[in-house]
């Protein structure tokens, strides 16, 4: 998978760095794919991802899908003035919608753990829309049920909270 | 987060998955997520669903209430609006988080307002303002309130209204030639409409006006309704902003009868977002 990835990038990201998940995965990518994050593009500017970029909160899965991730997106900052660039457009809303709501639930935030840890910002705002989704025009009970949440507050603390915004639960 | 062990190079997820589905969900749930991801996330609904999000759990509650959202639902100027005094007061829906304001009766164009005749700047306990206008006496009667479109939220529906209070002894408010219309940039938006700022059932002696068409004037009479603050409001019409510049001018007026016209307690002309069609 790895290998199809870094097939499928734009040549002339020039260098390549390792990146090297918890479970010990390696994916050879470029350093414009790359740098889409910010964490890794700040160390690129700090000359230390010469030995791979060792990445421990981020398992093989996940970072998969964040290479395929960043390698669909590398060419987004470069391809101004690109007349393909239209139906590459298209093309990338196309595969974030795939990508986005093929997630189940767990994937889905381990995808945001390693966005935020990673730092890659378009990637963080898609997968937050995602759960923004899934929480709009639900009740609170909805929520819970969705999100396999416990009530941890007493039957007063939620009176209390849903009496200060009593506007927001009339129907 | 979990680190399972596999061989490197091996595609097939699919292996021991069933047993580790259990681990999996408890050790990735919404519940783990930094509250900053959590707020991230709810910043991408509505002021409702974030108020309902509240009343999930403690975690959603602080997430829900934090700077982040809260700033992500309020309009990109924001900080020069708070930085402006309150006159014209100003607030958001809930609901739409649109821009909204009330013109006070001292930032209204007011024919005669500085004329201690006609008019008087009194103070009221339940006013938001420091003076509200009294009307002592007038024929002629006319209020203009002006606002500019980029003050407003952009694409949006907005209502006009009075909001007033009358006197013991008022009077003459309610002539078939008091109307209101709106202009933006000279344009009337918002046609001329019959205004009676008394409630329907009062009788007023000294309407003339009424009297000639009293059919006509029935059906198309804005009549004033309680608020449940001590004030009165009616509308005045209302206006759509597009994105853009222009000047919003609301006007209400009686120059044709020249009636007498007593006991008007001005508090000002709210801007309000039209929720619904």
């Amino acid at each position: 998978m790895a290998a199809a990835a870094a097939e499928a990038t734009i040549d002339g990201g020039g260098k390549m760095i390792i990146l090297i998940s918890a479970d010990g995965k390696r994916f050879e990518v470029t350093e414009a794919v790359a740098s889409q994050s910010q964490l890794i593009s700040n160390m690129i500017e700090d000359d230390c991802t010469e030995n791979g970029v060792r990445l421990p909160n981020v398992d093989g899965d996940i970072l998969t899908m964040v290479v395929d991730y960043c390698n669909m997106h590398a060419g987004d900052a470069a391809a101004d003035g690109d007349t393909t660039k239209a139906s590459s457009t298209e093309e990338l809303k196309k595969f974030d919608a795939e990508l986005v709501q093929a997630l189940e639930n767990p994937v889905l935030f381990k995808l945001i753990l390693a966005a935020n840890f990673l730092n890659i910002k378009s990637l963080l705002d898609m997968t937050c829309q995602r759960v923004a989704d899934m929480m709009s025009g639900k009740t609170p009970e909805q929520m819970r049920e969705t999100f396999s949440i416990e009530n941890d507050f007493t039957p007063e603390e939620e009176a209390a909270i849903r009496q200060e915004n009593a506007w927001a639960f009339d129907d | 987060m979990k680190q399972s062990r596999r061989e490197e190079g091996d595609d097939d997820v699919s292996v021991g998955k069933e047993e580790e589905e259990a681990g999996y969900c408890s050790s990735s749930s919404i519940s783990r997520l930094p509250e900053a991801c959590l707020a991230h996330a709810i910043s991408f609904t509505t002021p409702t669903d974030a108020c309902r999000c509240s009343a999930v759990s403690a975690d959603f509650q602080a997430a829900a209430s934090s700077n982040a959202v809260w700033e992500r639902f309020l309009p990109p100027d924001y900080h020069s609006i708070l930085a402006r005094a309150d006159d014209p007061s100003f607030w958001l829906e809930r609901t739409s988080g649109a821009k909204c304001y009330l013109l006070s009766s001292r930032s209204l164009e007011i024919a005669w307002g500085d004329d201690a005749r006609y008019w008087r700047w009194i103070y009221l306990p339940d006013s938001r303002f420091e003076r509200v206008a009294a009307l002592v006496f007038v024929c002629w009667f006319h209020l203009r309130g002006r606002i500019n479109c980029r003050e407003l939220s952009p694409n949006t529906r907005y209502i006009v209204y009075l909001i007033f209070k009358l006197a013991d002894k008022s009077y003459g408010l309610d002539c078939r030639t008091q109307e209101a219309y709106i202009t933006m940039d000279d344009q009337v938006v918002s046609a001329k409409r019959t205004v009676s700022l008394h409630p329907r059932t009062q009788e007023t002696p000294l309407d003339m006006g009424r009297s000639e068409e009293v059919g006509r004037a029935e059906e198309t009479v804005s009549y004033p309704r309680e608020r449940g603050d001590g004030w009165m409001e009616v509308q005045l019409g209302h206006f759509y902003n597009h994105q853009g510049d222009g000047m919003v001018v609301i006007n209400l007026q009686e120059i044709v009868q020249l009636n007498s016209k007593k006991g008007l307690i001005l508090e000002g002309m709210e801007i309000r977002h039209s929720i619904g069609p």
